[in-house]
């Protein structure tokens, strides 16, 4: 059994063929080939190691996954602690609204006991779809 | 206690039939199990939707299963934010956490600690937490084992506790990781099919939710509908906003809110006046039709927020803020649930399942509220002895006709057994899972084989278990929520900032991180400490900023958490790891490129 090597000083000592980095199993190479041929392959394994050798255009590449991906994580967390908090305090500012019947009961009850669920799955999905998308670009550009 | 002759054979068939399925699903998929692999990770080939099932089955706990419908009724509006907490906890867990975990291959949090800043050290710290965590997480579904037990066999608290303790140990070590996988699968759907069963027939007998939530929130005070009696224990104070007519059936000794002493005798009418009445001694009470409920909390204030829950120390802003924001960050470092996202076959298949998991708890928690408010309005005497507990156990027998209430008490029974079971079984594999994994095979022997790091996993989960039973015995005086809290607040203090500011802030070093970890921990496990064993016998009457921010300790913990790192990783730059730009790629980039690590290896 291989352990991680983490503790390599020099990335430039770093290569995918090395014990502990490894390539995905049998199978998913397969699916892997089928997809992109050989050749591709390795351009993307050269790609991949010139990411984590920080030469300037994997880095710059590989930063702005990162920022894209905290930036969508963040605006999702605010949207939906903003709605969170604001939900008790507008049960007081706002009586009208969260009287409101639905199914027989007010607003300010069946959004914290029942809406916010669908709500929050939502957001996750928003998410999940947004994310991928940030990857699929991510790899278009490294080609 | 409920007497044990009261109690349906139906419920002890589908209480232990649940607990044979189990440990047959369980001895079943041992027969699959074969690799080291298998045994700790289900070999990674768990599809989102059974792994979702089975995250979802090991979440929802006795404290969401029993817990939450119970304070719903005892406490109304703000007792909400726990299961959206715990619900939209996953969606931080998905924006910060999930896919970049998976893709570090870490299998623990200790995983992560040692191989995010090149430290068998900070491993050693981490395993603490984690077995400090997992370890409290256990003792309130000991406790509900024992309860439950208790209330269906009519057997001592201890007899639950050992029994189910000893079924689940036995299935965790013989299956391992694969083997509960499926065990709660198979639980989850238990449990939302028992709280369906339970809301929906209620419902069919006494109407809808609309009705009864109209009814239960209006001003007036929850009202006995027919004559009742009640048995109260020495002691109990009995607080009313209106007189309520009574009739002594024992010879109770009441002390009257004015401090007068009345001594009624047996089949004495007599009226318990607005305030609070203590028994001096216990006994039986007879209160007429119509009288108010003593307890309840009044209508207005329980279906709004600020009621009595967040309100009692005054700040109760504050308080409802802390609250939410515990809830929602905690379930992203309970390491429990983190482990589970390890048996994901990579960053992707993480997130779907994390998407799938909101989606079935989401469903799940329609129904706590539900019951909560059917509580309130069909079975509002356990206020008035303080068994808001078991609001589960008890609701099914206040609806007709007899075979509902047998069917009904049965399916509860059911999926109560099946809650503290699978959370346990989890809690168990990621203790035995540190023991095993973190302390043996990457502390003490770096060289054991295969078949030797899995007969320590047996042994750490066989050990883990007895701990669990031994400390389960001693913990029945304990409120199970006190307990989960604390492992909230912990692991939202510790384990949210290691892992959000380790896997997006390169800048993160090594005494950052730790001494982030360390001193948030430490400052929230104190807090929740203090407010349990030192603060003001009748903390809801006093007003005080300072208790309210040692009971609610998240708001001020997770920045202090947070502010250690960064503070500290600026002052040792010099520290940042060199190949940071190597683990960044292997956290952010998509699995397709080919490149990939895995903790556990054949």
């Amino acid at each position: 059994m291989a352990e991680i090597d983490n503790r390599s000083a020099d990335p430039g000592d770093w290569n995918p063929a090395e014990p502990g980095v490894e390539l995905a199993d049998a199978r998913e190479i397969e699916v892997y080939l089928a997809e992109l041929g050989r050749f591709w392959a390795e351009e993307e394994q050269a790609l991949i190691q010139e990411v984590a050798e920080q030469t300037t255009y994997g880095a710059i590449l590989l930063e702005e996954l990162i920022r894209r991906q905290l930036r969508l994580g963040l605006g999702v967390a605010a949207v939906f602690l903003g709605i969170l908090f604001s939900l008790p305090i507008s049960y007081v500012a706002m009586p009208e609204l969260m009287g409101l019947r639905l199914f027989g009961l007010p607003l300010g009850w069946l959004i914290p006991a029942a809406l916010i669920y669908p709500f929050v799955w939502v957001l996750a999905r928003f998410y999940a779809g947004r994310a991928r998308r940030y990857e699929e670009e991510f790899r278009e550009l490294l080609r | 206690m409920l007497a044990p002759g009261g109690i349906h054979w139906l419920s002890l068939l589908t209480f232990f039939g649940v607990a044979v399925a189990a440990v047959g699903v369980g001895l079943y998929t041992t027969r699959v199990v074969r690799t080291t692999s298998d045994y700790f990770v289900a070999s990674r080939m768990v599809s989102p939707l059974l792994n979702a099932s089975a995250i979802a089955g090991e979440y929802l706990s006795a404290a969401s299963f029993m817990g939450v419908a119970a304070m719903v009724m005892a406490f109304g509006y703000d007792v909400l934010w726990y299961p959206v907490g715990y619900a939209a906890g996953y969606l931080f867990l998905l924006l910060f956490v999930a896919a970049p975990l998976r893709r570090f291959g870490a299998y623990t949090i200790p995983d992560f600690a040692e191989g995010r800043f090149d430290s068998p050290a900070f491993r050693r710290v981490a395993v603490i937490f984690v077995l400090v965590v997992g370890i409290f997480y256990m003792l309130p579904q000991m406790k509900g084992a024992g309860l439950t037990f208790n209330v269906l066999t009519g057997a001592p608290y201890w007899v639950g506790v050992v029994v189910v303790g000893s079924v689940i140990t036995l299935n965790v070590a013989l299956g391992g990781m694969k083997g509960i996988t499926y065990v709660q699968t198979f639980q989850f759907w238990v449990k939302i099919f028992a709280l369906t069963l339970l809301g929906l027939g209620v419902m069919a007998v006494t109407g809808w939710y609309g009705d009864h939530f109209e009814r239960v929130s209006s001003s007036e005070s929850p009202r006995f509908a027919e004559a009742r009696v009640l048995a109260h224990q020495p002691g109990t104070v009995l607080k009313l906003a209106e007189p309520a007519r009574v009739r002594a059936l024992d010879p109770v000794v009441v002390e009257l809110p004015g401090g007068e002493v009345r001594r009624p005798v047996p089949g004495e009418a007599f009226s318990l006046p607005a305030g609070s009445t203590r028994l001096v001694t216990g006994g039986r009470l007879e209160y007429q039709a119509g009288s108010p409920v003593p307890n309840a909390p009044e209508g207005d204030s329980w279906a709004r927020p600020f009621g009595p829950f967040t309100s009692g120390l005054g700040y109760p802003l504050i308080f409802t803020y802390s609250l939410m924001i515990a809830t929602v960050l905690g379930t992203a470092g309970l390491p429990h649930i983190l482990v589970r996202f390890y048996t994901n076959k990579d960053g992707e298949a993480a997130r779907q399942t994390t998407i799938i998991v909101i989606g079935l708890i989401g469903l799940f928690y329609l129904f706590p509220p539900l019951i909560g408010t059917l509580g309130r309005s069909l079975t509002p005497e356990l206020y008035a002895t303080g068994e808001t507990e078991r609001l589960l156990l008890v609701l099914p027998s206040a609806v007709g006709p007899e075979w509902l209430s047998h069917l009904l008490e049965a399916v509860v029974a059911a999926g109560a057994f099946s809650a503290f079971m699978s959370t346990t079984s989890g809690l168990m594999v990621a203790v035995a899972g540190a023991l095993a994994h973190d302390v043996y095979a990457r502390t003490l022997r770096p060289r054991a084989s295969s078949r030797a790091r899995r007969l320590a996993f047996q042994v750490s989960a066989i050990l883990a278990g007895l701990i669990a039973i031994a400390a389960g015995i001693q913990v029945e005086r304990f409120a199970i929520n006190m307990l989960v809290g604390w492992a909230f607040a912990i692991s939202a203090a510790s384990f949210f900032p290691l892992l959000t500011l380790g896997i997006w802030w390169k800048g993160l070093t090594l005494p950052g991180a730790m001494a982030g970890t360390v001193v948030g921990g430490i400052s929230a496990s104190v807090a929740i400490l203090a407010t349990m064993w030192l603060a003001p016998v009748d903390l809801g009457a006093s007003e005080s900023l300072l208790w309210t921010l040692l009971a609610q300790p998240a708001i001020w913990a997770i920045p202090i958490a947070f502010g250690t790192m960064i503070g500290v990783s600026r002052l040792t730059r010099d520290r940042v790891p060199l190949d940071i730009n190597l683990k960044m790629l292997r956290m952010h980039v998509p699995e397709q490129l080919g490149l990939r690590t895995e903790y556990i290896r054949e």
